[in-house]
């Protein structure tokens, strides 16, 4: 029954369109070649809704030829994947922003010949769909040899395998990097290994 | 009121045009383009209304929208053509008139493909 509603409601919406274009039809020699191309239209778009009505698969083979609405399930199903292809580009170039950071912070660190920076890490939050990296949040220098204890005066008997570097000196780089990256200075954190 | 505007640009138009044939035809001519061309633009800005109305007609009629095109395309043709031919029997050519229209009947035809292909596909397909 709402098949029936269905085409009688195309039909009527199809004779409302034909009168509508018939009526922008100029005078003339030539409006009889128009209305032979919009005489085609209409057998077209009745045939085109008869047959999705008799027939559902001859329908589907000519959907190409009547297209109508776009199918909403596959559009929804192109919209995920392409949704899943920006997610893998973005946490791609995120990862790559990252690294490219830690290069960049560790070159900066080795100007500096006093602390010997083994390794740095960094963490970027909030990289935007309109291709904005992300913001710098926090920035970890890795170094070799043990830490000094600033509360404790006596030094460890034992000497480590690696002397630990200057406290001052590792101060002094990080406020380096904090102020060349424009982070504050808790953001800019210390690590022994 | 804008038809008035219009009715009375079209019959100052026609008067000046019918003064300057007897004097200077060629200018004559001019005038009649530039007033063609004056009013078609008049409501030019008028018909994205009712094309609006024909593209959502067309979609709940589940239409595609490259036949609406088509069509559209070819009621532009159609007038063009019709103004052109109309403005070269006024200057008396009427053998560049016919070969205006028969470019016209050209155009049209050739933009019908896509539909008579559509519409033999649709009667093959139900036939086999």
């Amino acid at each position: 029954m709402e098949a029936v509603q269905n085409l009688v409601r195309e039909l009527v919406i199809l004779i409302i369109l034909a009168v509508t274009l018939e009526l922008l039809l100029p005078h003339g020699d030539l409006r009889r070649y128009v209305r032979m191309v919009l005489g085609l239209l209409i057998i077209v778009a009745v045939l085109q809704a008869g047959v999705s009505f008799w027939n559902r698969d001859l329908a589907a083979d000519l959907s190409w030829v009547s297209l109508g609405q776009p199918d909403q399930e596959a559009t929804a199903e192109i919209l995920r994947e392409g949704e899943r292809l920006w997610q893998l580009g973005q946490s791609r170039a995120q990862t790559e922003y990252e690294q490219g950071l830690a290069r960049q912070i560790k070159a900066l660190a080795g100007l500096n010949p006093d602390v010997a920076v083994a390794e740095v890490r960094v963490r970027v939050e909030g990289g935007t769909a309109t291709g904005e990296p992300g913001r710098l949040e926090e920035v970890v220098l890795v170094l070799e040899g043990e830490s000094w204890d600033k509360n404790n005066e006596v030094l460890p008997v034992a000497a480590p395998a690696k002397p630990a570097p200057d406290p001052e000196a590792v101060e002094r780089l990080c406020r380096i990097v904090a102020d060349f990256y424009g982070l504050a200075s808790e953001q800019v954190t210390v690590e022994y290994r | 009121m804008e038809i008035t505007q219009i009715v009375g640009f079209g019959l100052v138009a026609a008067v000046l045009v019918i003064i300057l044939r007897q004097y200077k035809p060629e200018i004559a001519l001019l005038v009649s383009i530039a007033a063609g061309v004056a009013l078609f633009l008049a409501v030019l800005g008028k018909i994205g209304a009712v094309i609006e109305v024909l593209q959502d007609l067309s979609r709940r009629a589940n239409v595609n929208m490259v036949y609406l095109g088509a069509i559209l395309k070819i009621v532009g043709i159609a007038y063009i053509a019709d103004f052109g031919a109309q403005i070269c029997r006024d200057a008396g050519e009427g053998a560049l008139a016919a070969k205006i229209e028969l470019a016209a009947k050209i155009l049209i035809l050739v933009l019908a493909i896509p539909i008579v292909m559509a519409v033999l596909d649709i009667l093959m397909k139900i036939l086999d």
